[in-house]
């Protein structure tokens, strides 16, 4: 790191800006050292990703000012942003999916001969460039044959090819098995011995205790602090985020709600499909929360998709309530009382255009309609409740779209509809993907109080500390095979850890 | 260690089958049932017939691969090759000599494809929505023109573009073939033809890459325009006439070869060469069922039925090989 | 430059209640607006337009654009798309015409009826079993149905012989037309299932997100299913009321009024992508197009001025709405 009193790389001063007269950034300030990482915190809405389009130039700032190598600086757009060396990477990936790597790497600067595109120039220069982070990456592997985590880091190889000083990194490892995660860090390990800083934005805290030096926190557009993060525990954070101390983990209350003296309402016996999982055997009784933990691509997500009938079974058995089923397809599973939160909920879970009440109620038409047309009053009964139970909040009440909610509360609906449906078993997947602090414990507060009621929850996770603060029983996957089960007091996150990397026990 | 695998690539190795062989078997397929039937089929006399029917189609195609790469569509193509031919033969021989009068023609074409172009990018209207428009007013544009009739267009130098024959080989083959050179180096090794991949792919990546692409959006749909006037002009040599009613369905002729040869209506995807089989395959369809002496009722009938049977095998081929490797 | 090609989409968090409110019908105040001041201008133009006669042949002349409309709306909500609805009504009419001496008429017209549902029926297994994107699909049943109505009457119009058959296209009741009945029938019935039944609340989520709908429990290709039969059914209803109305089935009728359904429904503001739209749109589309077709007719402007006219109008309305949003001065300031 560089001595504290040089000149800092990015100074943002009192940046305000405010959206049709309503305020998302109230004197903000940041500043960010050559050759740092700072992490940059805040609940969904608390006003980050608002700083960071300004500091892109997507937005313009109503005040303040923008200093780097302390000289004041105008960007109006991102244009101007990429002349100055600021890199945006995004959580959601754009790239040319029938374009090579390194047509992706070069876009709208390929090498030219004359007038056409010198390829082997291209593929040097590509070849170069992946060099600098020492990846090992065929250039001219079309981008839809790559990896989630090989994308982003093409990603990052394409920002320091374009000389970035500044790269900003928002949710960069949303999608990434956490084993790959580690990658990525050994790339920002290697961009800060070439001087480059870095605004890392994740919502997984252990990660920003790996990776970074620094973090500034944000609540509801005002600057909180900045602070080492060797100063601080993630307890700390966290309370700076949400404004109070959040308790996590079930309750003592909980834990003997689980009833082992019935027949587990879901059980699976032998379930297997080809080339992703094999002999899986589980049992969820009624109030028990069962978690999966796997690293990506263990299948542990292609098993619960299969328990919805949204992808193909070889063998094995499904049982609801001891009764011998199949399941062909989502719309089977949801009248057979199974429902599944998905991991993507923006392209797998919501009508974004619709609006909140008709995505609470969207998977349980029948009692709320006759004849099919809609009680209209039954309905929007049915849809308060569950805003009041699960705290939605919105702007504009139950008939606000939901492409208007933040992650937390999108996700919170996602939830509600499968309530509202009444299912018997609820499969979850990666339930708080992108969900910030406040949202989570919301969340998991209405997962438990759901198990309570005896439902059997079944959650796929590679966040270890979801899985560990929520579930009774832990079991990990690998390969597409279960490779241990623990108890709620047994599980340790190195414990799980192992096994779910192939380790036996 | 347990036979199961997680690395997905493997698993899909075995059953790759690229989808231009699929084309071309069944093109061959297609004209060995034909020449079993008529033996007038592979006829050198037949074989030139067929060559002599592409460029309209072809033509006018390539515009449409580029339109479909960068994401977007244009229905006017009919209309305008109708309109360059009207403007042709209403400028001729009276008001300029003919080279003049083609020119204007093109040129109108070419404004046209700038005006969707312009509608487009600039005032955001949906591309579809646009060139119905176009597709509507210029082929309006064209009866009013021509006072609704054929109009002579004799000269014998004109009508070597649309029936002349260098070697035996129809000029207007020969112009196509060399289109479609210059346009498969266009697309495969220019900076601009890479740069329409990208924004047919993914505008985003294209936007935060710097490049404009409402400029390149406004090229392809000039481009567009210009050739399908092209198309016209040959259209109109062939006839001998400016007709205000000439190239009617082009548009639906076009994109269904474009498809055909497996550029995607989303866009980012396709290739010139995948066109030109395309092209070859439906006119060669048309002139078999000429050939079997087939109604011209039923060859609507089949032209509908081979776009629907080979479209649907390459998506139920899509969906097995989909299938195998994982759920969707 | 990049600046103007940024996506719309970058809106605000939080801002719903604070976005530029829209107005209830359509597209919005644009179309109304252009509406009106057509209807004003064409009345100083002519002065039939305005009059008893005139009123009552308007809606009949839209109505067989309008019932098809209808029904490719909800389709389009739903995110799919028929092309094959003129082409289809042609054949039925052809069917029904060379089917009235066998079967008698009322049979013919059944027979045509379930003809109609059975190429919706193959529209939509094409598009949701064999996943066929609906603009070809529809487009190759366009082809091969207009080539079978060719081949069943084999290119010759074919005239209907019984009288009440007539009845039904020209008849009316209380002075009202049967078929504008018919129409009108059909379009609040529309409006009841797309705004109160779990159907149109379906058409909505499908649209606006198929996997999710699939993924939340929806039977998605059922309902798309019955959309795609529904649509064709309506084409052969169109098809009854036309061949009726003209006395005579003809294979060519009805030719591109694919065409003119989709810039009605578009014009009213039902988004190609399907999700978003409603049918006063859609019926202010109809009257937008029929209005300016009629003003033609009185007018004595050729059809082919009508032509032209029908893609100035198209762009005008679009263009119009957009302008509003606000690219006005993005289109002013613009260059290359």
């Amino acid at each position: 790191m560089q001595l504290e009193n040089s000149v800092p790389l990015l100074q943002m001063q009192d940046i305000e800006k405010s959206f049709y007269g309503v305020t998302v950034l109230d004197r903000v300030s940041l500043d960010l050292q050559t050759g740092e990482v700072l992490a940059l915190l805040g609940e969904n809405g608390a006003g980050k990703s608002t700083l960071i389009k300004i500091l892109n130039g997507d937005y313009q700032k109503d005040g303040g000012a923008i200093l780097i190598d302390g000289k004041s600086v105008q960007i109006n757009r991102p244009r101007d942003a990429g002349a100055l060396g600021i890199h945006m990477i995004y959580q959601e990936q754009h790239y040319a999916p029938e374009l090579s790597v390194a047509e992706n790497l070069l876009l709208g600067n390929l090498p030219t001969r004359g007038i056409m595109v010198d390829w082997n120039k291209a593929y040097a220069m590509a070849r170069q460039h992946l060099n600098l982070l020492k990846v090992e990456l065929d250039p001219k592997k079309l981008m839809m044959n790559l990896s989630v985590v090989e994308r982003q880091i093409v990603e990052v190889v394409k920002a320091i090819s374009g000389n970035a000083r500044i790269i900003v990194m928002d949710e960069p490892t949303a999608a990434f098995p956490p084993n790959e995660v580690e990658l990525l860090f050994e790339s920002i390990r290697s961009l800060i011995k070439q001087n480059i800083s870095i605004i890392y934005i994740s919502h997984r805290l252990d990660e920003i205790f790996q990776i970074a030096n620094r973090a500034t926190v944000l609540r509801d557009g005002k600057l909180v602090g900045t602070h080492k993060i060797s100063a601080v525990t993630q307890r700390d954070l966290v309370q700076m985020m949400v404004g109070h101390e959040v308790a996590h983990g079930l309750s003592k209350e909980s834990m003997s709600a689980v009833r082992s003296d019935v027949p587990p309402v879901l059980s699976l016996r032998g379930l297997g499909r080809d080339g992703y999982f094999e002999n899986i055997d589980l049992q969820v009784a009624p109030g028990e929360i069962v978690g999966i933990f796997g690293l990506l691509g263990a299948g542990h997500d292609t098993i619960i998709n299969a328990i919805f009938g949204e992808q193909k079974l070889d063998r094995g058995e499904i049982r609801i309530n001891g009764n011998l089923t199949t399941v062909s397809s989502p719309y089977d599973a949801r009248n057979k009382g199974i429902g599944l939160v998905p991991a993507d909920r923006k392209v797998q879970g919501l009508i974004l255009d619709m609006n909140v009440r008709e995505n609470v109620t969207l998977s349980n038409w029948n009692p709320l309609s006759r004849l099919g047309f809609f009680q209209s009053q039954t309905e929007k009964q049915h849809a308060q409740q569950w805003i009041d139970r699960l705290g939605i909040r919105m702007a504009g009440g139950m008939a606000t779209k939901l492409r208007f909610l933040s992650g937390g509360n999108q996700q919170k609906v996602v939830l509600a509809r499968w309530l509202e449906a009444n299912v018997k078993v609820l499969l979850l997947n990666e339930p708080t993907w992108g969900v910030d602090v406040g949202a989570r414990s919301d969340i998991y507060a209405q997962l438990e109080a759901m198990a309570a009621q005896g439902l059997a929850i079944l959650m796929v996770s590679s966040d270890l500390d979801e899985v560990l603060s929520v579930s009774h029983r832990i079991l990990t996957v690998y390969r597409g095979r279960l490779t241990g089960q623990f108890s709620r007091d047994e599980a340790t996150r190195e414990k799980l850890l192992h096994a779910a990397a192939g380790g036996s026990e | 260690m347990t036979q199961v695998s997680v690395s997905r690539p493997s698993r899909s190795s075995g059953i790759k089958i690229n989808p231009t062989l699929v084309l071309l078997a069944a093109f061959i397929l297609m004209c060995l049932i034909f020449g079993s039937f008529a033996p007038t089929f592979f006829s050198l006399d037949n074989v030139v017939t067929i060559a002599s029917t592409l460029a309209v189609v072809g033509i006018s195609a390539v515009g449409m691969t580029m339109v479909l790469v960068s994401g977007g569509v244009d229905l006017s193509v009919g209309s305008v090759a109708a309109l360059t031919g009207v403007a042709a033969s209403a400028l001729w021989p009276s008001t300029l000599p003919i080279w003049a009068a083609a020119g204007v023609a093109l040129l109108s074409g070419l404004l046209v494809g700038l005006f969707n172009g312009l509608m487009i990018t600039r005032l955001k209207i949906n591309p579809l929505i646009t060139t119905l428009a176009t597709y509507s007013a210029v082929r309006g544009i064209a009866f009013v023109v021509s006072g609704t009739q054929d109009n002579q267009l004799g000269d014998p130098n004109f009508l070597f573009l649309g029936r002349g024959s260098i070697m035996g080989v129809p000029f207007s083959l020969i112009l196509m073939l060399a289109l479609y050179a210059a346009f498969f180096f266009v697309l495969r090794y220019t900076r601009f033809g890479r740069n329409l991949y990208a924004i047919g792919g993914s505008p985003e990546a294209a936007r935060l890459a710097g490049i404009s692409i409402n400029r390149h959006l406004l090229i392809v749909y000039a481009l567009c325009g210009l050739l399908s006037a092209l198309a016209g002009l040959i259209s109109a040599a062939q006839l001998a006439a400016g007709r205000p009613q000439a190239a009617f369905g082009l548009e639906f002729a076009v994109i269904a070869a474009v498809v055909l040869g497996g550029t995607s209506l989303a866009g980012g995807k396709g290739s010139i060469w995948g066109t030109l089989i395309g092209v070859v395959m439906l006119r060669t369809l048309d002139n078999g069922l000429v050939q079997l002496n087939v109604s011209s009722f039923y060859q609507d009938v089949a032209r509908g039925l081979v776009l629907l049977i080979t479209v649907g095998i390459d998506q139920l081929r899509l969906r097995f090989e989909k299938s195998q490797q994982r759920g969707t | 430059m990049t600046g103007n090609t940024q996506p719309q989409s970058q809106t605000p968090p939080q801002t719903a209640a604070t976005r530029a409110p829209r107005i209830g019908i359509g597209n919005g105040i644009g179309l109304l607006v252009l509406y009106l001041i057509m209807v004003v201008v064409i009345s100083r133009l002519s002065p039939y337009f305005l009059g008893q006669r005139n009123l009552i042949n308007l809606p009949v002349s839209v109505s067989v654009l309008g019932m098809i409309a209808i029904f490719s709306t909800m389709l389009m909500i739903g995110g799919g798309l028929d092309l094959s609805v003129g082409a289809t009504t042609a054949l039925v009419g052809v069917v029904v015409a060379s089917a009235q001496t066998p079967l008698g008429v009322w049979g013919a017209t059944l027979v045509g009826l379930l003809l109609g549902l059975g190429i919706g029926l193959l529209n939509g297994l094409l598009v949701t079993r064999v996943g066929i994107n609906p603009l070809i699909t529809t487009l190759g049943m366009l082809s091969t149905i207009r080539g079978l109505a060719f081949v069943f009457s084999g290119g010759l119009s074919i005239p209907m012989l019984d009288k009440d058959f007539g009845q039904l296209g020209r008849g009316n009741i209380g002075g009202v037309p049967i078929i504008v009945i018919v129409v009108a029938i059909m379009f609040i019935g529309a409006i009841i299932v797309m705004r109160y039944t779990t159907y149109g609340r379906a058409m909505y989520a499908i649209g606006g997100n198929s996997r999710a709908s699939h993924l939340a429990g929806l039977p998605v290709k059922r309902y798309q299913l019955i959309a795609y039969m529904l649509s064709g059914l309506s084409a052969a209803i169109a098809g009854v009321l036309l061949t009726s109305r003209l006395g005579v089935a003809a294979p060519q009728a009805s030719t591109g009024l694919e065409l003119s359904v989709v810039a009605a429904i578009i014009l009213g503001g039902t988004s190609l992508s399907g999700g978003k739209g409603n049918l006063f749109g859609t019926l202010l589309g109809i009257m937008i197009l029929g209005t300016l077709d009629n003003a033609m007719t009185l007018l004595s402007v050729s059809a082919y001025y009508q032509q032209i006219g029908l893609g100035v109008v198209l762009l005008l309305a679009v263009g119009l709405d957009q302008l509003r949003v606000g690219n006005l001065g993005r289109f002013l300031r613009s260059k290359y």
